[in-house]
């Protein structure tokens, strides 16, 4: 094989990777745009999402049933973190906020752990992974899938966002939350519909990344992977959500394969932050996200 | 809330005056001279070792998150890097003192607090937040894969040489106590005359409005870096306590994010920016799985499912961070400052 | 020490293309007091910003105190003796009153943070001076009964006065005050007048004063600037304002929708 096309494989392994820190870094702009909280727990309910529905499934449950039931918990589960947690907390400082989703995360992990158990489950979507060969390059069907599935998701949510009355008061809550209670938007209403929403994100992530790595407790892990992505891409933007999983995963891919023989195993676990962190350092507000001349 | 309260609350957030330091040294001396009469190893090296460990990490993390405001995921890696600093100084120069080696550990996590405070000095708020799980996840993969640190020890695990304190084998759990003791009593004093200070109001002023404090003449970036230098030497000294002293082992795999979350969980329920806080919350922390394994042992019985009763443990402990933050932000700290009232009050 | 004059020319200003000042003068002699006024969005604070440095100009230069700069530096301000006030309070609610105010004296702090843990003698002294005088201006500006309660507990016109306290507390030789009566009771704003005054009075300072206020510019302000949709529409004297014609059209033509009501002609 030749060099050229060694590279482009890693690089397109690196590109669907970087789909998949996509998909959990989406579930975080969602709350983060609509009421300014940076939801560590999207890990913690990405892990629930993902085990309910196999443990439903393994009990013999039919496939559309469980995904149906899950997809009610998940909602439920969002209207409840709102509802009773966040809620009461409206007014805190920002970072206040973030450590009671890392509460929150343990509370979610535990949970999950001890209603469904701590095996390992496989997750089978019945979608097959064989490799095609697309323009000389291999590429696995399941990254297809996972791509597509990304880009309905995106598409929806844009849709959602720009063109159906929710989601202008969506945006209208994200841009002013004062202007928008003064105008009568019952922003409640909204965070609870994006918390939902945000619950129906983690299991889509869920399922997908449970297919690909097992369901099991290391999943609420890809929260890890998703914030050197959200902070290139800038909390408060999917395009940014996108594109910086997407440079994410292939320079974290190429670096670990090209850069890996010299520097050691396992640098996957740092790289992403560095490539993030040096990107910030030229530009503070990221990819995408507004720079804001602080008004005094 | 009466103000009363307030202010006491306020007063435990910010400074405490130029307060006697009575109380303090009264805590001092039943830990330094009553508590070692107690015979049991198990009270020293399982509880109380640890606790002065963790408090000492939670002081610096204190002084960097709860008065200067710098929100740090990354603890466990500057625990890390004071642990195998400590190892190696002591290793490679032979005849140095302990001490030597402890404040040569606290240096080198310092330096490392520096370079890895640099992204302060441009990102704020979550994004400073993120940019520290750099440092923890950097640091920790460098300990690991960089065989240099453990000295070429392929087990991975590796023993921390016998201590001495002046020809003082420091040999039993009682000692290694008094140790970290003595260590964590210095440091806090030193940090309880920093935080009162002028030095203390600029951090607090950095925290609550850099623009306020910049306006003032706060070097604001010379601030933010000293927290940090000074945070991270707390914090590496600590990490040296923990390894040397406690454990007696020195590995990579202890300083994990979850070590980091749990310095962080320390901060908020002992209170932020509260010296007394870091001990309070260290307490608990040590203290919860204690109380709720014997909890467990009671209520299940002997065969009891250690696993479940980590699970029960994670999320009561994720609940009550939350409720901390919800009903007392000001954490255990405040709450002992409000019984204090109201006995001097009665 | 005496007040410092400071000149402002051509300073233009934007935020994302819209133009928030374009080409400003602005002449302030030293010792005055100077009005600034305008409507809301006038960019009157973006004006007394560009003093601090902490917006940037993109056209135009300063002259403060023989000096000529293209750009203030914001931690060089104290140093340079200016000091200010905000429109929306900025204390740090972590501390208390005295605390607060003694954040003022920061600039003249020359004791090391080690010398402040271990007690040196000038660390001491610095301290003990720093609580003293800020003790004797939060006396001057009634504010000794609330000095050692938690700055946030107190009220909005005391919390205004506390910000006072701390401008004035290093003897500044230019001030700026960026609606400091704004939301004020009548008989505050009186005393926060008298406060204003005495202050001046005392040490010669500048003050750079925005206020809505009709009633307590033109009873205060030596000097008056009047901005207008970013561009200067008038200086002169309280009684050469009163009568300008651009200024009567801009206040009282309804020329503008956001106006507000606050921008009456009172006098
Ligand atoms: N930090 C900022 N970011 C964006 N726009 C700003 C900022 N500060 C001021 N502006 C805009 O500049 C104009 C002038 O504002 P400002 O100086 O605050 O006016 P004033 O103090 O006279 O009410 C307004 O249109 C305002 O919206
Ligand atoms: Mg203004």
């Amino acid at each position: 094989m030749s060099a050229w096309s060694f590279f482009f494989e890693v690089l397109v392994a690196g590109l669907a990777a970087g789909i998949m820190y996509s998909l959990v870094a989406i579930g975080f702009v969602l709350i983060y745009k609509t009421s300014g909280v940076l939801n560590f727990a999207q890990g913690a309910m990405l892990l629930f999402a993902a085990l309910t529905f196999v443990s439903l499934h393994e009990r013999g449950m039919p496939f559309l049933y469980a995904l149906a039931i899950t997809f009610l918990v998940m909602v439920i589960l969002g209207i409840a973190i709102e509802k009773f947690v966040l809620r009461p907390m409206i007014n805190q400082p920002p970072i206040t906020l973030f450590m009671v989703t890392l509460g929150l995360s343990y509370i979610i992990e535990g949970s999950a752990e001890l209603i469904w158990g701590t095996q390992v489950h496989g997750l089978d979507l019945g979608i097959q992974d064989e490799p095609m060969q697309i323009a000389g390059v291999l590429v696995s069907q399941f990254d297809l899938f996972c791509a597509a599935v990304a880009a309905v998701m995106v598409a929806a949510l844009t849709i959602l966002f720009r063109y159906t009355r929710i989601g202008l008061s969506f945006r209208a809550a994200a841009e002013d939350q004062y202007a928008a209670l003064n105008i009568g938007l019952r922003l409640p209403f909204i965070w609870a519909a994006v918390w939902a929403t945000a619950g129906i994100v983690a299991l889509v992530a869920g399922l997908l990344w449970g297919a690909r790595t097992g369901v099991q407790f290391s999943l609420s892990l890809v929260v890890l992977k998703s914030l050197p992505v959200l902070v290139l891409g800038g909390f408060d933007s999917i395009a940014g959500a996108i594109i910086g999983g997407l440079i994410i995963g292939a320079t974290e891919n190429l670096a670990q394969v090209y850069l890996g023989p010299y520097i050691g195993d396992g640098i996957d676990s740092w790289i992403a932050y560095v490539v993030a962190l040096g990107f910030l350092l030229v530009r503070p507000s990221g990819l995408f996200g507004q720079k804001l001349v602080e008004r005094v | 809330m009466s103000s009363a309260i307030l202010e006491r609350q306020a007063n435990s957030q910010g400074l405490p005056g130029l307060k006697s330091f009575r109380g303090p040294f009264l805590v001092l001396l039943v830990f330094a001279v009553v508590i070692p009469q107690v015979h049991s190893d198990y009270l020293f090296d399982a509880i109380l070792t640890p606790f002065l460990a963790i408090s000492l990490a939670a002081l610096g993390l204190n002084l960097l998150t709860g008065y200067a405001g710098q929100v740090s995921l990354g603890s466990a890696a500057f625990m890390a890097v004071g642990a195998f600093a400590g190892y190696n100084f002591l290793l490679r120069i032979p005849g140095l003192p302990l001490l030597a080696g402890l404040a040569f550990a606290g240096l080198t996590a310092a330096v490392i607090g520096i370079v890895f405070g640099l992204p302060s000095l441009r990102l704020r708020g979550f994004y400073l937040a993120v940019s520290t799980l750099a440092t923890q996840f950097f640091v920790q993969w460098a300990l690991t894969n960089i065989s240099w640190f453990s000295n070429d020890d392929t087990s991975g695990v590796i023993s921390p040489p016998p201590l001495h304190l002046g020809g003082f084998a420091l040999d039993s759990p009682v000692r290694r106590y008094l140790l970290c003791l003595g260590v964590v009593a210095v440091l806090t004093f030193l940090a309880m005359r920093l935080v009162s200070g002028q030095t203390g109001r600029a951090l607090i002023a950095v925290r609550d409005s850099e623009l306020g404090a910049r306006v003032l003449g706060v070097k604001v970036l010379r601030t933010k870096l000293f927290i940090f230098a000074v945070s991270s030497f707390y914090i590496g000294v600590a990490g040296a306590l923990w390894s040397f002293a406690y454990l007696r082992t020195i590995e990579p795999d202890g300083f994990d994010l979850d070590r980091s979350f749990q310095i962080l969980f320390v901060i908020i329920i002992g209170g932020l920016a509260s010296i007394r806080g870091a001990f309070l919350g260290a307490a608990f922390i040590v203290v919860l799985p204690l109380l709720l394994s014997r909890a467990g042992a009671i209520l299940l019985g002997p065969g009891f499912d250690s696993g479940l009763v980590d699970l029960v443990q994670k999320i009561f402990l994720g609940a009550l961070i939350i409720l901390f933050l919800r009903l007392e932000p000001a954490g255990l700290s405040a709450l002992v400052g409000r019984l204090r009232i109201r006995r001097n009050a009665t | 020490m005496a007040g410092a004059a400071i000149r402002l020319s051509g300073v233009t200003l934007s935020f994302g293309g819209i133009l928030a000042l374009k080409g400003v003068d602005l002449d302030i002699h030293a010792g005055d007091i100077h009005a600034i006024i305008g409507p809301n969005g006038a960019g009157k604070s973006s004006l007394v910003n560009i003093i601090c440095g902490i917006y940037r100009p993109e056209a135009g230069s300063i002259d403060f105190d023989g000096q000529h700069l293209s750009r203030m530096e914001t931690g060089r301000l104290a140093k340079l003796g200016i000091t200010r006030t905000f429109q929306n309070i900025v204390l740090f609610k972590g501390m208390s009153v005295t605390q607060n105010v003694m954040m003022g004296l920061t600039h003249k702090t020359r004791s090391t943070p080690w010398g402040q843990i271990i007690g040196s003698a000038r660390a001491r002294r610095e301290e003990a001076h720093a609580y003293e005088i800020a003790r004797a201006i939060l006396a001057r500006l009634d504010l000794t009964q609330v000095q050692d309660r938690a700055v946030n507990t107190l009220s909005y016109g005391a919390q205004k006065r506390v910000e006072l306290a701390r401008a004035l507390i290093a003897g500044p030789r230019l001030l700026l005050l960026d609606e400091p009566m704004a939301g004020m009771t009548a008989g505050e704003k009186v005393r926060m007048i008298a406060f204003i005054r005495e202050a001046q009075a005392h040490s010669g300072v500048t003050v750079i004063l925005i206020e809505h206020d009709m009633g307590v510019v033109m009873e205060l302000s030596d000097r008056i600037t009047v901005l207008d949709h970013g561009k200067r529409i008038a200086q002169g004297t309280p009684s050469e304002i009163q009568v300008n014609p651009d200024v009567i059209d801009a206040y009282l033509g309804v020329a503008h929708a956001d106006d507000g009501d606050d921008a009456v002609l009172a006098a």
